[in-house]
């Protein structure tokens, strides 16, 4: 007893500090729950989570609309220029601009006066006169002019805002309700379960119950509720951007408006003079279109919301009816489902035509917004990407014994036996671009293009003028290994005027060139191509430099080398008959850059020959000029060596360009260039006029180019004879 | 004297860039051009302006020139004085400050000058020695 009572103590101690005592009657208790938790844990996060973005998407819908609505309430009353208990500052900066105005004109006045005074008038300035005095005039009203401008698009804008209240209700609201309401059962269901499966996991065994309940339930409530919470919240999340959007456009109208109202006078002053009258078309264009856009805008809006619940009720007569329901069980009923898509389209419909119509600031401005979705758009197909990738890759590798580090080419190569997966894999990289595409309104290339221009400054800006030397480090092929960084490293090396040839694996020099070619704008690949001329020369460069020709020269060319094609069987007459009608001829003459003789008209010259070199002549064009002065100083031995560059040069440019190049790498380069010109002028296959003039005409051009001076003069007299 | 590109080179070089503009400014040739054709001398046009760059790059003194028409080129004593005047009017006038400069201070034209003499000299030497 005496034992006891000294134990008595420390058990009453020991009371207060509960401690987990597994029992032998709960240790199945605990492996069960401990099985069944791994099938539920991932479902129960999917349930959790797609009921936690209902919730946002319902409250940011809800929220947004309220907003809409209030905007359009406010816009009659808060759209004038006068102002609320006497203040007015529409009026007050208006008067101010009055006054600048009114000063300038004075000035302006004074300086014909003392121009005619002073017998420096000049032409411009008398007709100012007339102009100045309306000017004068018309400022002092030009407020009553915006009034009644305002006034027109109050009026027009109220005619359709009134139909949003008054007795039809709130048409916003009635519109979105039913996005309010389907949810509410299964919001209440899923609040109920979600306190029951939190209580019943505490209770030894029923909690066990309560998991093996949850994986009975999960098609029948679990995984048609998160479908429920995805569609509509997804619903519900785009109609909020797009009702946040329409908010933000009738909110910035009220004060842009004001404030083009009180720069009126000044866009009025514009209309005098000749250079400053655009200012006031910009203005005036700014003005109708702001103008306007709100009753655009509230316009669509309204008819978009009067006909949805005209399309809910055709779904639920029609849909419905004829074709039937999903399954009892599905919580998501047809005719919501359609209501809601047709909503949404024409919610986006508005949003594209809107997009179109709008003034350049708000059209910005709906750019901008859509980056929310830009932004979540790429991430999804991100996701679905990587997630298809990984099945893709898990599934191949488990099946063809693929070893974990085998990569690149070989590993493609091994995937892409599997049709199935690679045609799932394709298929969403496919939607994924598409998608964007809607959304942005560019292709991947394009965002590519402006991803690896923008890595380019990065790059100049990190490595300054050891980036060759980067490039060809240990690192440097991983560090450039995808398209886009080659391309970035080629836009980069090219924007500080330096060539390929320092890159000094051949296979990796190519792949920058090629995917500089491909994903960089057409200014950025012209002067890449410009100081890689090399890469142009010899035949086996044929076909890509055709190609890029094309791409420099624009599209023109290839749709016309498309069309003049000889075509398979066609003989010579129907050749000639086809490309050499008088409207055909002029056309074609215009994109080859010279007259097209009766011989070659009577002969059938292959006129894609000519398309070929026109398009390589204003291409060369376009490379030379690409190259500026800064840049010849860089301008390595395998370039200058080379035909095209020779020919690109000797072609397109002038003294200038050739006294830099003589300054910065001497006379034997200008050795080499004075045979190459020689060769040209002898052969008569100089277009280039101004530098032949110069030869001549300019002292040192005629001391570099000793050639192919002599071969011209001699050249001249003979024509000088024959004309004689 | 006709230079080459090697020693235009080396000589362009030291010049001032005024005088390096004018060596390529087409209105040089435009502006001679005019001279010859108000002299109707416009087969000695190439020549001329062969003698113009000799000047530009510090070989032949501008007050030289006179005389190299006359001896050289053969044109008539009156002719060439208006021709030399209007030559050093029009071309060497804007750029006379330093052409000047080039005249009083430059090595590099006098050492081609001297080689090119020496190579002259030799020649003669040469053609003399053949002779007998």
């Amino acid at each position: 007893m005496k034992f006891i009572k000294s134990f008595l103590p420390i058990f009453i101690i020991f009371l207060f500090f509960p401690t987990v005592s597994y029992g032998f009657l709960l240790d199945p208790a605990i492996a069960a729950l401990e099985g069944l938790s791994e099938a539920t844990g991932p479902t129960f996060a999917l349930y959790f989570s797609s009921f936690i973005f209902y919730i946002i998407t319902l409250v940011a819908l809800f929220l947004s609309t309220s907003l809409l609505q209030w905007a359009i309430d406010i816009t009659p009353i808060a759209l004038t220029l006068g102002g609320t208990e006497g203040y007015s500052p529409v009026e007050m900066g208006w008067a101010f601009s009055v006054g600048i105005v009114n000063m300038l004109l004075i000035l302006a006045f004074l300086a014909i006066a003392f121009s005619v005074i002073l017998g420096i008038e000049r032409v411009q300035l008398k007709k100012a006169l007339p102009n100045l005095i309306l000017v004068a005039l018309l400022t002092n009203f030009t407020l009553l002019f915006v009034g009644m401008a305002i006034d027109i698009s109050n009026i027009l804008f109220n005619t359709v805002a009134l139909q949003f209240g008054g007795e039809g209700g709130n048409i916003i609201f009635n519109a979105v309700e039913p996005l309010f309401a389907v949810g509410q059962e299964t919001f209440y269901t899923t609040i109920g379960l979600l306190a029951l499966r939190v209580v019943s996991l505490i209770v030894p065994y029923l909690n066990v119950a309560t998991q093996l309940a949850w994986i009975i339930m999960l098609p029948v409530e679990i995984i048609p509720s998160s479908l429920n919470f995805l569609f509509f919240g997804l619903s519900m999340g785009l109609m909020s951007i797009l009702c946040f959007l329409f908010f933000f456009v009738f909110v910035a109208r009220i004060f842009v408006i004001q404030i083009l109202a009180i720069f009126a006078p000044l866009a009025f002053f514009c209309i005098i003079f000749d250079d400053t009258k655009k200012w006031f078309s910009e203005w005036l264009k700014h003005f109708i279109q702001w103008l306007f856009v709100g009753v655009i805008f509230i316009t669509l809006l309204y008819f978009g919301l009067a006909m949805a619940p005209i399309m809910v009720q055709l779904a639920q007569n029609n849909l419905v009816t004829f074709i039937g329901d999903f399954p009892s069980w599905v919580p998501i009923k047809l005719d919501q489902v359609v209501g809601n898509l047709v909503l949404l389209c024409y919610f986006a419909v508005i949003f594209f035509i809107a997009k179109g119509l709008v003034p350049a600031a708000a059209s910005a401005v709906i750019s901008q917004a859509s980056g929310a979705i830009k932004m979540a758009t790429p991430w999804a197909g991100a996701l679905a990407k990587g997630g298809v990738s990984k099945f893709r890759n898990d599934l191949v590798r488990g099946k063809e014994g693929i070893p974990e580090n085998m990569k690149g080419d070989d590993l493609i190569g091994r995937m892409n036996k599997f049709a199935y997966t690679n045609r799932a894999y394709k298929g969403f990289n496919k939607w994924a671009q598409k998608a964007d595409f809607a959304l942005t309104g560019k292709k991947t290339e394009e965002h590519v293009q402006e991803r690896a221009e923008e890595r380019a400054e990065e790059l100049n800006r990190k490595h300054g003028s050891s980036l060759v030397d980067v490039a060809n480090g240990p690192t440097g092929k991983l560090i450039f290994n995808d398209p886009a960084s080659q391309a970035a490293l080629a836009h980069a090396l090219a924007s500080k005027g330096k060539n390929l040839s320092g890159i000094k694996d051949e296979d990796f020099r190519n792949n920058i060139f090629n995917h500089g070619n491909k994903y960089l704008s057409p200014s950025a690949l012209t002067k890449l191509n410009a100081l890689n001329a090399n890469f142009f020369d010899g035949e086996e460069n044929e076909e890509r430099s055709n190609k890029l020709y094309y791409q420099m020269a624009g599209k023109k060319y290839k749709e016309m080398a498309e069309e003049f094609k000889i075509k398979e069987g066609e003989g010579i007459q129907d050749y000639k008959e086809r490309v050499f009608t008088d409207e055909k001829k002029k056309e074609f003459e215009s994109v080859v850059g010279r007259k097209i003789t009766p011989d070659e008209i009577e002969s059938g010259e292959d006129v894609n020959r000519l398309i070929n070199e026109g398009a390589k002549n204003i291409a060369m064009g376009k490379m030379s000029r690409a190259i500026r002065n800064d840049d010849i100083k860089n301008l390595s031995e395998d370039v200058i060596k080379s035909e095209t560059f020779q020919t690109m040069v000797l072609q397109n440019q002038s003294g200038s360009f050739f006294q830099k190049m003589f300054e910065e790498h001497g006379s034997a380069t200008m050795d080499v260039l004075d045979s190459r010109l020689q060769q040209f002028i002898a052969s008569q296959r100089l277009t280039n006029r101004t530098l032949e003039r110069q030869i001549q005409k300019t002292p040192a051009i005629g001391v570099l180019f000793p050639k192919s001076k002599e071969i011209s003069i001699l050249q001249q007299s003979t024509q000088d004879e024959d004309n004689n | 004297m006709k230079i080459s590109k090697e020693e235009f080179f080396q000589l362009y070089k030291t010049l001032p860039p005024k005088v390096k503009n004018a060596l390529f400014d087409e209105e040089v040739g435009l502006t001679l051009t005019k001279i010859c054709k108000r002299h109707m001398v416009e087969t000695r046009y190439q020549e001329m302006m062969d003698l113009i760059v000799e000047v530009l790059v510090g070989l032949l003194p501008p007050q030289d020139l006179e005389k190299i028409l006359i001896r050289d080129l053969n044109i008539p004593i009156s002719s060439a004085k208006e021709i030399s005047i209007e030559i050093n009017r029009f071309i060497f006038f804007p750029i006379k400050d330093d052409l000047l400069s080039i005249y009083q201070t430059n090595i590099a034209s006098q050492k081609v000058i001297e080689e090119s003499a020496s190579v002259e000299n030799q020649e003669f030497q040469d053609s003399y020695r053949e002779k007998f």
